[in-house]
């Protein structure tokens, strides 16, 4: 019986040996290392490349774009807005000047 | 943009700035080797760390109208948008099926 315990622990002396040659992990018992999170990648830089950068968001809208470039460029939905507003104005519909409005004209009333 | 957008774009943002530390927070409390209080502690670090800068909170969102759900995560974008960009043909090797 004892010499097989002895045996028994000369194997595991000699695995433990072979391991640091072969530098193998020596771990009979099993236990949990938590080396398993070591080996995972970061992936965290490939999380944050997830949307378009800003830059690419403001290129798109032609506005940004224009007064990057420093001169006007054609946008279509600009000059139909200013189309609109001209019609407005023109009916008198427009946005008062400043003091002009509702709540100025009120606040001149009650002085 | 969305404000759930940009929520999500601070939150991968923390991710990356946190992720080192959470790893060894993470690796010391997962190690049996280490001394419980010492373990104890590294949970207690990793629990005190913000929940946006972990990598689970992190939600893959359309990249044109920030919806949640439905998105196709090859294209990054919702079913919609993507339906309207197939049909229209802007991308390439999507093509609607028919038989």
């Amino acid at each position: 019986m004892s010499g097989a315990v002895s045996q028994a622990l000369r194997k595991l002396k000699v695995a433990e040996v072979s391991a640091k040659i072969f530098g193998n992990t020596f771990n009979p018992t099993g236990e949990r290392t938590g080396n398993y999170i070591l080996r995972q990648n970061f992936r965290g830089e490939h999380m944050v490349r997830y949307y378009p950068s800003q830059l690419d968001r403001n290129l798109v809208k032609v506005p940004r774009l224009s007064r990057l470039v420093g001169e006007k460029l054609y946008d279509p939905n600009e000059i139909d807005r200013l189309n609109v507003l001209d019609k407005r104005r023109a009916r008198g519909k427009g946005a008062p000047k400043k003091g002009e409005g509702k709540r100025a004209s009120m606040s001149k009333k009650k002085k | 943009m969305r404000s759930r957008v940009f929520r999500d774009m601070n939150a991968r943002k923390a991710v990356v700035s946190k992720e080192l530390e959470r790893t060894i927070w993470r690796y010391m409390s997962r190690n049996t080797t280490l001394e419980p209080q010492v373990r104890m502690q590294a949970q207690l670090a990793l629990s005190r760390t913000p929940r946006e800068a972990s990598p689970s909170a992190i939600k893959n969102r359309c990249i044109l109208t920030g919806r949640g759900r439905g998105v196709f995560n090859d294209w990054k974008l919702c079913r919609f948008q993507f339906r309207l960009r197939a049909l229209n043909g802007d991308l390439p090797g999507v093509d609607k099926a028919s038989w």
